[in-house]
This record gives C-alpha cells, sequence and structure tokens, in this order.
C-alpha cells in the first residue's frame, strides 16, 4: 500500500512550467532522498505537494493516503493537508514576528487535535510536551518564547523545524534541506531527530545536496531531480557515485 | 439650510459661549481646502445629524470592576451617583486652566463648537500616586443622543501619577454625532497615561480633540485604539513645554466595512531637552480608510531634543486605503528626529507557513493581525490599563472579518 502517490505532474508557476512529469511512489516505512542541482524544481515538488497556493498543478496525478484509502489531495488547502499528515520543512524557515514560537506551535498542535476530534492542549500542559522534545535537539526553552525564528541562526531555524516536526508527528515529512547551514555537531542531532520519529508507519522524503546527511539517515531511494523530472533513481549508492562524479554524466546519459 | 445656519439656530435653544459660536460660524466646518482635513468630508457625515437633540439619559445596570475607579458620562453628561470620583462642572472652575492651556493651539472650528456649548464642560483634578487606574465610561444612547459634545479638562498636580482609561461605547443603533475634547495640564514632574477605546456603533461618528500641555520632567502618553464607528477623527496636540518633558503619542486603528479613521497629531518641542515617539498602526479590511497625519515641530531655542515617529498599515483587503503623511518641522539644530511609514499587505509566505501547519488562512490572518497589533498595546505600562486594552481588541479581532 502506498502512502504518496505523484503520477506525471505538471505545475507551473505565474505561467512557467516548473513540473513537468514527475513521477514517485512513497510507501509508509520508506525514506526517499532528493538530490539535483540547482533551480531544477526540487523545492518546487515539496511545495506542491503540501499545497502551496502559487503552484498550479496542469495536469498528472496527486494522491494521498487518507483513512486507508488514496485519495485525490489537488484540490485540498495546504492546511487541510497539514491536518492529514503531511508536513513541510522549509528550505528557509518564515521568520513571524509578533508570534511566540511556544503560540505558533501550540496554535498547529492544536488545529490537528481539533481535526482527529482530540481536546485542545492548554499552554502549561504542552509547554511541559514541548520541553521534553528539547534535549534531544539541543534547545534550551528560551527559544519557546522568542518570535518565531526572528533572529534564529539558519542552523537554528533548520532545528526548529525539526522541533515542529516532532510536535507534529506526520505521516509524510518533506524536508526541503534540513540539512543545509547546519554544523556537524547540529547535523547529527538533526538526523537524530528523523531517525527517532521513523515508523513503519510513516514516511521521509529529504531534499538534499550532500552525501553527508545520507551518512547519518540511510534512504531506501535516491532520486535525482532535473529541469522538472526525475533523471535517475536508485539506491543509496547512487548518492555516493553523484558525490563523485557530479551530475554531468547523467544529465549527458538522460539526453541520449 | 446650510450647516452654519442649522448650528445657529440648534445651538441657540442651548447655553452656549457666543464667542466660541462666533468663531464656529465664521469658519464653518473644515474642508478639503484644509490640508489637515484633505481626507475627511465631515460635512458629509454632518447632515445626517440632528444638532437639537441633546438630552440626558440615565445607565440602568452597572457593574464595576473593582481594579478601576469608575467616572461614568452618558450622551456627555456626567452622572455623579455611579461615579467613584468627583468631577467638578460649569465653567467657573475652569477659567484659570482654560486660560494657561490657551498656549495651546485650538484653532479647529470643531473645537470652537465644543467650546461653544458651556453645559458639559467638566474638570477632574488628580492628585498623587493614583494605585488603580481611572475609567472613565462615556455612553450614547440611541434614543436621547444625537449630537454630544463635552470638555474634559484634566488637572495633573506636580509629581501626581495616574493612568485613565476613556471608553467610548454606544448602543449599537446609536446614531450620535460626537464632538468632545479632553484636555490636560500636566505639571512639574506628573506622569500621566492617557488610554482613549472607541467601540462606538457603526452609525456613529466622533471627532475627538486630545490636547495636553506639559511642564518640567512631565510626561504625558496618549494610546487611541479605535474600533468602532463610522468615522473617527483624532486631533491630537500635544506641547512639551519644561526641560525635561516627554510624551507618547501611540494608537491603533482597526477597521473594515466602510469605516474611516483619521489621525492628526501635532508634537510641539517647545524648550530643550524633551522628548518624544509615536507609533500609530492601522489594520483596515474590506474598503475601510486609516489616514495618519503628523507633524513634529521643534522650535529654535529646543535643542538635544529626541523625536521619533512611525506610522506602519496592514491591509487585508483589495478595496481598503491607507494614508501616511509624516511631517517634520525643525528650527533648531542639535536635534534627534526619525520619522517614516510603510504600507502594505500580509505576507503569503507567513501564511503559508501557517497554513502548512494546520492553520487555516482566516485564522492565520487574524493571528497575523493580532501580532501586528501587539506591539503597540505593550506600550501600555500598567498592566491593568493593558489587560483592558488587549480585551477591547480581542473583541474587535473577533469582528474582524478578514478575506
Ligand atoms: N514564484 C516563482 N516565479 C517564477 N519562477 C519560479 C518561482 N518559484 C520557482 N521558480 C523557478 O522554478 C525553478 C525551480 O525552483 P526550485 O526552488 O524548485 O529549485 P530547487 O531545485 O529547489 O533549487 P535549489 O537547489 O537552489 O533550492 C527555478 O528556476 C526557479 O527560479
Ligand atoms: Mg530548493
Amino acid at each position: 500500500m502506498s502512502l504518496l502517490k505523484v503520477g506525471n505532474l505538471k505545475a507551473e508557476v505565474e505561467g512557467n512550467e516548473i513540473l513537468k512529469g514527475i513521477n514517485l511512489e512513497v510507501k509508509p516505512g520508506e525514506i526517499h532522498a532528493i538530490m539535483g542541482p540547482n533551480g531544477s524544481g526540487k523545492s518546487t515538488l515539496s511545495k506542491v505537494i503540501a499545497g502551496h497556493p502559487d503552484y498550479e498543478l496542469t495536469s498528472g496525478e496527486l494522491e494521498f493516503n487518507i483513512n486507508g484509502k488514496m485519495q485525490d489531495i489537488s484540490e485540498l488547502e495546504a492546511y487541510e493537508r497539514a491536518r492529514d499528515g503531511i508536513f513541510l520543512g522549509f528550505q528557509y524557515p518564515i521568520e513571524v514576528p509578533g508570534v511566540t514560537n511556544i503560540g505558533f506551535m501550540r496554535e498547529s498542535f492544536n488545529a490537528l487535535c481539533e481535526h482527529q476530534g482530540a481536546e485542545l492542549m492548554g499552554e502549561e500542559e504542552f509547554r511541559d510536551f514541548v520541553k521534553t522534545k528539547l534535549p534531544a535537539l539541543n534547545m534550551s526553552e528560551e527559544f519557546l518564547d522568542r518570535a518565531v525564528n526572528e533572529g534564529f541562526s539558519g542552523g537554528e531555524k533548520k532545528k526548529n523545524e525539526i522541533l515542529q516536526m516532532l510536535i507534529m508527528n506526520p505521516r509524510l515529512a518533506l524536508l526541503d534541506e534540513t540539512d543545509s547551514g547546519l554544523d556537524i555537531d547540529a547535523l547529527k542531532t538533526v538526523a537524530d531527530g528523523v531517525n527517532s520519529m521513523k515508523s513503519k508507519f510513516n514516511a521521509f522524503v529529504l531534499v538534499t545536496h550532500y552525501q553527508r546527511l545520507l551518512d547519518y539517515i540511510q534512504p531506501d531511494f535516491v532520486h535525482v531531480l532535473y529541469k522538472g523530472k526525475i533523471i535517475k533513481s536508485g539506491g543509496k549508492e547512487l548518492a555516493l557515485e553523484l558525490e563523485k562524479k557530479g551530475y554531468d554524466w547523467l544529465i549527458e546519459e538522460s539526453k541520449q | 439650510m446650510s450647516i452654519t445656519e442649522q448650528v445657529e439656530k440648534d445651538f441657540s435653544t442651548l447655553e452656549s459661549s457666543k464667542e466660541n459660536l462666533g468663531l464656529f460660524l465664521q469658519k464653518g466646518l473644515p474642508t478639503k481646502k484644509n490640508e489637515l482635513w484633505k481626507y475627511t468630508n465631515l460635512e458629509r457625515f454632518w447632515q445626517e445629524f440632528d444638532l437639537s437633540k441633546q438630552q440626558k439619559a440615565d445607565l440602568n445596570a452597572i457593574e464595576k470592576d473593582e481594579n478601576f475607579n469608575h467616572i461614568f458620562f452618558v450622551n456627555g453628561a456626567f452622572l455623579p451617583a455611579q461615579s467613584d470620583l468627583e468631577v467638578q462642572s460649569g465653567a467657573t472652575e475652569l477659567t484659570s486652566l482654560k486660560h494657561e492651556l490657551k498656549e495651546l493651539l485650538a484653532n479647529e472650528s470643531v473645537f470652537h463648537l465644543v467650546e461653544s456649548q458651556t453645559q458639559n464642560q467638566y474638570l477632574l483634578t488628580l492628585e498623587g500616586v493614583q494605585e488603580k487606574p481611572v475609567l472613565i465610561h462615556n455612553f450614547y444612547t440611541s434614543e436621547h443622543a444625537k449630537h454630544s459634545s463635552a470638555h474634559l479638562h484634566v488637572l495633573a498636580k506636580a509629581n501626581s501619577e495616574t493612568t485613565i482609561i476613556e471608553s467610548h461605547t454606544s448602543e449599537d443603533t446609536a446614531e450620535s454625532f460626537i464632538n468632545n475634547a479632553v484636555s490636560f495640564l500636566v505639571e512639574n514632574n506628573a506622569r500621566l497615561s492617557f488610554i482613549k477605546t472607541q467601540e462606538l456603533g457603526e452609525q456613529s461618528v466622533q471627532v475627538q480633540n486630545t490636547r495636553a500641555l506639559v511642564k518640567r520632567d512631565g510626561q504625558f502618553e496618549s494610546f487611541t485604539v479605535d474600533a468602532g464607528a463610522k468615522l473617527s477623527r483624532n486631533n491630537i496636540s500635544i506641547r512639551l513645554d519644561g526641560e525635561g518633558a516627554n510624551c507618547a503619542a501611540h494608537g491603533l486603528y482597526v477597521l473594515g466595512d466602510t469605516q474611516q479613521s483619521d489621525t492628526n497629531s501635532f508634537i510641539h518641542h517647545n524648550r530643550p531637552h524633551t522628548e518624544s515617539s509615536q507609533l500609530y498602526k492601522g489594520i483596515m479590511n474590506d474598503k475601510s480608510h486609516g489616514i495618519f497625519t503628523g507633524l513634529i515641530r521643534v522650535e529654535k531655542d529646543a535643542q538635544l531634543i529626541n523625536s521619533d515617529q512611525l506610522n506602519k498599515n496592514l491591509l487585508l483587503s483589495k478595496g481598503a486605503h491607507a494614508h501616511s503623511r509624516p511631517q517634520l518641522e525643525i528650527y533648531a539644530d542639535d536635534v534627534k528626529c526619525a520619522h517614516g511609514s510603510t504600507t502594505g499587505q500580509m505576507s503569503d509566505e507567513e501564511l503559508f507557513y501557517f497554513e502548512s501547519r494546520g492553520v487555516p488562512r482566516e485564522r492565520a490572518q487574524k493571528l497575523l493581525a493580532q501580532a501586528f497589533a501587539y506591539d503597540v498595546v505593550l506600550k501600555i505600562k500598567n498592566k491593568t490599563a493593558r489587560e483592558y486594552a488587549q480585551q477591547v481588541l480581542k473583541k474587535n479581532f473577533k469582528n474582524l472579518k478578514v478575506e
């Protein structure tokens, strides 16, 4: 049974076609890595799956497993997709002045509770819950009371994305370059966060430029995206090969 | 009948000061030709009101929150029996105070009109440190009030310290034209914080003149929270008249439908070593219109001045608009002045961030609008008063239908 199914998907933004026929199937328990040169459409793909309103699906399928059935999610709003278990870790996390980090997370968490018909969590109880997640990420409580991402360093922003992911506990996590800009210790911390959440019920799609992350998180599949198409898929050895040889040979190969 | 003719006729039945009435009749209502009234056509709103009706009414059930000292006004008239503090009425006690406040610019014809009504002239005298904020309730009924005019004078004696909240509410159906004034004399080393919250019904119009004269080492703070009324005009004029005097003038307008809020602030640095700070924020939805005009004047001998002014507007719909006119007039040379304004929409990327976390767009818009407003309210130092203002905002954000 699959969790996410993307079939011959085409998408455009402001009239420019960016995704030109993507096929991708993700099953529960799997980890997929998406690599590819700058501007190839990796972030676009993750935003399209998460439901960013600027991107228009022009053709193809986008299905997600909801209540045990594959359902077309292309018409669902982003917030509905999030409530159904899709999480997007942003390549460039947004700063939100005037909204505290903990307030933002409680709002998100309670949105899920509401959707699942569970009781909403009060401020204190929620703070205690979030505090249990902080040590593993090496974050201090001070981050909870600051405005969302405001003045956070690049690495702190990425860790904050992982914290949000752990709190939302999604079935599908799309992590867009969560490893970029992290020092070695932080990279391990982030990887530990992913590994601690991994189960046979959920799946991860990791967008990355570096084989390094994949030393810590073992991918089942590696895909190479180029000019809006997946030009090659393979196992984790593909990432090692790319690290050595770059993308040119693949791009040549795909032209033939 | 022209407006001036109408005023002359209606006011002939009321107790009035001939001198001020004469000044009003001479000038008439401000028109668009007056730069300070460029965006607000008072005449258009005026005609809908019958000025002859200004009657006393009583309040029925009153609930008093113990955290405040309460003062009640209905349709501009003081209710002594229900109030905790005494307010003197009648023009006689006020003669010397009025004379001192003459220093303040008061050449607006709407102000002459307030002054021409001699019956609703009040004086509140404050001494010492007031632990509880004073909560002044101004309530306007639909049955009795068409036109309401009152002038409250506040004398903050030397070394006194007070927070005043002045709330304006009305029955939903009230069609009131409220033209009022609040004048402050802040004596040496006194501190006064004045928070005006305006939640009038959607058929009401208010023109409020807030004036303050601040003496040596005195501190005056004005906060305006404007949420109701179809038109609300705030004329704020503060003169820093002694060394070490400082003031803040902050405001927030939260508008929807076709509401209009027009703020005109004038900060006058008349002595050296004075400071002022202003932050006005507007949140406009639907077809509403927010206007801010702010003038800072620094006199020639007023050196070592610190002054800043910022106006920020958030437009929530395509039909909403904002006008912002920060102005400086500086005749001294050792002056630090910063001013600016921004107008923008809510960031789509911020909204998407919320949405990607399961929060519907409408809810996200509300939260972001609240966040935008929050830092103005945080400037209210008194906790009780701050919480009061927050409640007012919260209530009005509930009504804010965002696109
Ligand atoms: N809103 C937009 N308007 C116009 N072009 C866009 C827009 N968003 C993305 N693009 C274009 O789509 C292409 C793919 O962008 P995308 O961000 O998906 O690339 P990426 O693979 O994530 O790159 P990187 O590795 O640099 O993060 C780029 O050429 C980009 O300029
Ligand atoms: Mg990208």
